[in-house]
């Protein structure tokens, strides 16, 4: 039975400013990439709610004496208050981590596709060889250049037959089938290369090269850009 | 003293660094102070209700009573303050989500 008037300070003041708290909360946004995440969301919403049940079980029974297993309860559940807080808290953090890193990852992808467009795009020849210097990837101008085809299904590149001279005596030097003399830990500017096609056509291109290192210094290929140095001919001319 | 009161203080004590820590750690700045009063406020509140009986034992039983009853509500208005912290908190994160999705009216 209720014999005593409600306190402003004790039961509607603390009663008011939790339901202020539990309205705020439930308007929290939850945007993809916003700070808040449904679970931080929802454990913020249960920390206010244990403060809830207790403010609203002190107005609903006050004035009379609550039995002591409600009262137990009570603070039992009001005890819960500090974990959720916690959750809800680590919850945010650990989302605006996993922000970061799809950002990140964005940042990487659109990166990345800038550069492929630029090296599709670029009329110089690009290439990446192996460290035997086998060609594992050719841009659009390298293709159109070396007569390059790819080869279905195994999408490895096959060349016409042609050997490539490099150096500076590049047109007396003993001819290749791969860039072997392009990989090496320098970088290297305007290289001669001479490409001779079976059929005695010779393109001759100048070529730039930059070696490829792994994190411990092991070569593991290079990175080689090259335009025609001079008019295509044939072994006639 | 109330076993419970005084564990739940206990906890929420110790849990009041890592809370706060990584609170610390959020880019939300405008939340920071609003959370802060708020969840000290209410932690300080567990306090009172820790040690709400001492009250009661302080000078004669009619001093006793006055201080029991000022104590409690002292704290109630503690735990207000609390309540209006979070909300207040709630209220920049939501600012704050709003400004950064470009979705704020």
């Amino acid at each position: 039975m209720t014999t005593a008037a409600w306190s402003f300070t004790e039961d509607i003041l603390p009663w008011l400013a939790f339901t202020i708290a539990m309205v705020m909360v439930l308007r929290l946004p939850v945007v993809p990439g916003g700070a808040v995440s449904r679970g931080a969301k929802w454990f913020f919403f249960a920390s206010i709610a244990c403060y809830m049940i207790g403010t609203t079980a002190s107005i609903v029974g006050h004035g009379t004496t609550m039995p002591g297993s409600v009262t137990t309860i009570v603070d039992a559940i009001e005890v819960l208050w500090i974990p959720f807080i916690l959750f809800g808290v680590y919850s945010m953090y650990a989302r605006q981590q996993l922000n970061d890193a799809l950002a990140a990852q964005q940042g990487v992808v659109q990166t990345g596709e800038m550069m492929e467009s630029i090296v599709e795009t670029t009329p110089a020849g690009i290439l990446v060889l192996d460290p035997t210097g086998w060609i594992t990837y050719a841009n659009e101008a390298a293709r159109r250049l070396l007569d390059l085809e790819e080869v279905p299904d195994l999408g490895s590149l096959r060349t016409p037959g042609w050997k490539v001279s490099c150096g500076d005596t590049a047109a007396g030097s003993e001819p290749r089938e791969d860039f072997r003399d392009l990989v090496c830990t320098e970088p290297a500017d305007s290289v001669p290369v001479v490409v001779e096609w079976p059929n005695g056509w010779r393109r001759r291109f100048s070529a730039n090269s930059a070696p490829v290192l792994a994190a411990d210094g092991v070569l593991t290929g290079a990175i080689v850009a090259f335009i025609e140095s001079e008019p295509w001919r044939s072994a006639a001319h | 003293m109330n076993a419970m009161n005084v564990f739940r203080f206990a906890l929420a004590l110790g849990l009041t660094p890592v809370v706060l820590g990584i609170a610390r750690r959020l880019r939300l700045p405008e939340a920071r102070l609003p959370f802060l009063i708020g969840f000290l406020a209410i932690v300080t509140a567990f306090g009172m209700a820790a040690i709400q009986p001492v009250w009661g034992t302080i000078g004669s039983a009619e001093t006793g009573a006055q201080l029991l009853a000022f104590a409690r509500s002292v704290r109630h208005v503690v735990f207000a303050v609390g309540g209006f912290g979070l909300a207040w908190t709630a209220w920049r994160v939501r600012l704050t989500v709003l400004a950064e999705s470009g979705a704020h009216r």
